[in-house]
């Protein structure tokens, strides 16, 4: 059962966009000319991110309808390769890491550890999961909003839809009965209605059905508290495409370990983005053909 | 053969009466037994597991072990080919290397100090010894704390000295922080049998070097130093070894081995491929090669010990 | 060479005094001995001379200076413990060489010293060896070189012979007397053996609970000791006693026994 899911927005100061005479940003355009105006009028940093193979490889692929690796995304079965070595990833992960002049981007770890960037008011921009809404809600020192994903228009006119991430809850073979008629109820409580609306509204969670996600409508939540229904608008934006449904990929840890070291060498300056996403790739492919053979 | 037999006979009949005094302890079950608790946690908790390790080093697993396929050497000439791991030789050399350095000078520092204290001595020992007894995740949850970029006390201050810090993206930086958490939470233990070491030294042997017009510098280096040599020894391979093994789980709290692979050294890499990438074969075949190596750190340091450190 | 004189010397650890108000004075090249039980303060003494211990109140001079502020170093003395205290992870060369080379001799003077010492304790053929390879007799010839080159101005000697067996201890008692007189440096020998220090010292100062019973040359303390302690501390077998009340009669003093039985009076 689905359980703790969310995707990947853009969390944003709205006292600091203010004061610096910004608007929300659409488009990465945007976001370098807001950056711009955010660090002129006094802030240490423009924008930041987390989790970057998920949110800057991985959903900038998915939201702009492009393939991460063959075999839909690994959905059609074994013997993929990754793909996202292209040019517009290239040329997306090459313009942030321009931004690191003169601090519009600053990289500030691998998986939240970003995050009191945001909340202290350092950074005026911040791409990660919509989860983050509880940490934010209860540590922020300043007023935030968050929206969706910004577009590039040199990919895509426009988005498709974002990808989830997080977890799934299993359960196991070979208990009695009797277990398996409380784990029934257990799962039954967990996905009422009023459960998930209440996890959803307390953490940033996407709700996992329908009828919690219409109870947090008629509750008023969305309306007194605008854009936290950004995360799933974001992921049914459009119909799902093969690039766009999701991943399946073997040994997929590690390769986010790799494409974390690659893409840490592009922040870092020592590398250019094509050939961080080459030897990504290539390493990638390396993870798959062994996990191919394990499990044969 | 015969002449060995009449010589060695020559021999008990002249030493004869040495031999009616030799003891003979009748056989019983008594010695086995006692043996037995401290062989069974050999055999449990080290015997058993690096065969298993060898043995799974040879395979390859899916990730919950269901299925698996007999390689061979296979993940070995994997790993020998993988320019990311060789890199991680060298360093864990460096990383393991300002560890032991790190906390061995902090600590010889600090005891030569705890010596020389009278009053409160037991409070400050007691205060030294406290990081001991923290888990390596805890110790690097702290550092992670202090040096945290963003509300980090000791970047606040170093900004002042003009060090932009931020170990998530400079390597150096987040090398030099892992090594400050690993060797701070070993200070305890060295500091504890450095001054032990110092407390055995005869307090006539310095009494007599400040006689002979050495002052406490040159005390320290020219008797306190070499005296306390064994020690030294001793610690230098227990502390290259805790860098070698235990340190995975500060690594993990505090750079995940990045940025990049910068503070990625071969413990981390099998405790991450293994236990969060879950390739176990090549994990354990890393494992086995890290075992081999501290094995033979282990046997060279102490045929030098015995060698060298004799007075 | 020097005389030491000590004035009013006291040593107290907390509000525990251990010395009380120590008078004496050493003339140049005399050998001293300073003796008591166990616990008298003798060591306390000598290693307040030496400038291991802080001095409470008082003075200690040794030749014209005051040293009682200055560290052991600058005293310009040589001490000989106990347990010979040798730097084991030296050579015997080494430990009798390591003051001179602080004191930057150059390399053939230090040579010369240390082969004149071994020399003339007998210790030529043991100088490349280490402390642990010697017996205990040659260990203690090592204390006594590594004391002799530095060519002090006083000796100490803080119960140098009592870790030797009774033979040994003959022997390196008259050698220490010989070696002193032929150097004819200042000395201060501590022991608790009353042999030793009647054969020893040219003068004893006898301690007893931190305070100078007696200060005398041997004749004197034996023939004539100042307190019932003295003399029944020296003196072998030991000097009979016999409780008596004195008092005074008019013509002289009479001693009555407890009995109450007078006898004839003296003095």
């Amino acid at each position: 059962m689905p359980f703790n899911s969310s995707t990947p927005v853009m969390w944003y100061n709205k006292t600091a966009l203010d004061a610096a005479g910004a608007s929300v940003s659409k488009t990465w355009d945007d976001v370098k000319v807001t950056a711009q105006k955010l660090v002129d009028n006094g802030m240490d940093c423009g924008v930041s991110f987390g989790w970057q193979s998920w949110v800057m490889v991985e959903n900038f692929s998915a939201w702009h309808n492009m393939e991460m690796g063959t075999k839909e995304n690994g959905f059609a079965g074994f013997y993929t390769e990754f793909s996202f070595n292209n040019e517009a990833v290239a040329a997306r992960l090459d313009g942030i890491a321009a931004m690191t002049e003169g601090n519009l981007f600053k990289y500030g770890g691998r998986r939240g550890d970003s995050l009191p960037m945001f909340t202290s008011g350092e950074c005026g921009m911040w791409m990660n999961s919509s989860a983050y809404y509880g940490s934010i809600k209860t540590q922020s020192e300043v007023e935030f909003g968050q929206t969706m994903l910004p577009l590039d228009t040199t990919v895509a006119d426009a988005p498709q839809n974002s990808i989830i991430g997080g977890a799934t809850l299993w359960v196991l073979g070979g208990h009695d009965d009797a277990e398996y008629k409380g784990t029934a109820q257990f799962l039954t409580y967990l996905s009422s209605p009023e459960v998930q609306a209440w996890w959803h509204q307390e953490t940033g969670y996407v709700p996992i059905t329908t009828a919690a996600y219409e109870l947090s409508k008629a509750q008023g939540f969305y309306e007194s508290n605008p854009g936290t229904d950004t995360a799933i608008q974001q992921l049914s934006l459009n119909k799902p495409t093969p690039n766009s449904r999701g991943l399946r990929f073997g040994n997929f840890v590690q390769v986010r370990d790799v494409i974390n070291e690659e893409l840490e060498a592009v922040w870092a300056g020592d590398k250019n983005a094509t050939d961080a996403l080459n030897a990504a790739a290539e390493r990638g492919n390396t993870l798959l053909r062994k996990f191919e053979r394990a499990a044969k | 053969m015969v002449s060995f037999y009449t010589r060695h006979s020559l021999h008990a009949a002249l030493m004869g009466h040495h031999m009616l005094k030799r003891v003979h302890f009748p056989s019983s079950p008594l010695p086995y037994m006692l043996v037995a608790p401290q062989l069974a946690i050999t055999l449990v908790f080290f015997i058993w597991p690096a065969s298993q390790a060898m043995y799974q080093s040879l395979l390859i697993e899916d990730a919950f072990g269901l299925g698996s396929e007999f390689v061979w050497f296979e993940n070995f000439e994997v790993l020998w080919q993988d320019q990311h791991y060789l890199d991680a030789f060298l360093r864990t050399a460096v990383f393991s290397v300002l560890v032991a350095a790190l906390s061995m000078g902090t600590a010889l520092i600090l005891a030569g100090f705890a010596q020389r204290v009278v009053k409160g001595a037991m409070f400050y020992r007691t205060l030294l010894i406290w990081p001991y007894a923290v888990a390596p995740v805890l110790a690097g949850a702290l550092w992670v704390f202090m040096f945290n970029p963003t509300l980090g006390i000791f970047p606040y201050f170093l900004e002042f000295v003009g060090v932009d810090w931020n170990h998530y993206l400079n390597g150096n930086q987040a090398m030099a922080l892992v090594i400050m958490a690993a060797a701070w939470k070993q200070v305890a233990y060295n500091f504890l049998f450095y001054l032990a070491a110092m407390q055995s030294i005869p307090n006539s042997v310095i009494e007599a070097a400040a006689i002979d017009g050495a002052g406490p510098g040159r005390r320290f280096v020219t008797i306190i130093l070499p005296l306390i040599s064994p020690t030294t020894f001793f610690l230098l391979v227990i502390n290259m070894v805790y860098a070698f093994f235990e340190t995975f789980g500060i690594i993990h709290a505090v750079t995940q081995g990045g940025p990049g692979s910068a503070t990625t050294i071969l413990v981390y890499k099998v405790f991450n491929d293994g236990f969060v990438g879950l390739d176990l074969g090549g994990s354990a075949a890393q494992s086995v090669i890290l075992m081999v190596l501290v094995v033979a750190m282990t046997v060279v340091q102490f045929r030098y010990v015995e060698r060298k450190v004799e007075y | 060479m020097a005389e030491i004189k000590l004035t009013d010397l006291t040593k107290s650890y907390g509000s525990t005094e251990v010395l009380h108000h120590v008078e004496g004075d050493i003339n140049d090249g005399e050998f001293i001995v300073i003796v008591g039980p166990s616990g008298c303060g003798k060591s306390t003494l000598l290693r307040m001379v030496a400038g291991l211990e802080t001095v409470t109140s008082g003075e200690i001079r040794i030749g014209d200076r005051r040293v009682n502020e200055l560290e052991p170093s600058a005293r310009d003395i040589a001490m000989v413990f106990q347990n010979y205290a040798l730097y084991p992870h030296m050579s015997v060369r080494e430990n009798m060489a390591y003051g001179l080379k602080i004191r930057k001799l150059s390399k053939a003077e230090i040579n010369k010293r240390v082969e004149e010492a071994a020399e003339i304790l007998e210790i030529g053929q043991y100088l490349d060896r280490k402390p642990r390879q010697l017996s205990g007799g040659q260990r203690q010839r090592v204390a006594m070189g590594r004391a002799i080159v530095r060519d002090p101005q006083v000796f100490l000697f803080d119960e140098p012979l009592s870790n030797l067996d009774a033979k040994l201890r003959v022997q390196m008692r008259l050698e220490i007397r010989k070696l002193q007189q032929r150097l004819g440096v200042t000395s201060i020998y501590v022991t608790h053996d009353q042999v030793e220090a009647m054969t020893l010292g040219d003068r004893l100062m006898v301690l007893n609970g931190g305070y100078v019973e007696q200060f005398g040359t041997p004749i004197e303390l034996y023939d004539r000791p100042a307190s019932v302690f003295v003399a029944g501390f020296l003196g072998s077998p030991a000097m009979n006693f016999i409780p008596a009340i004195v008092e005074a009669d008019g013509v002289g003093f009479a001693r009555r026994h407890k009995t109450g039985r007078r006898t004839g009076a003296s003095g």
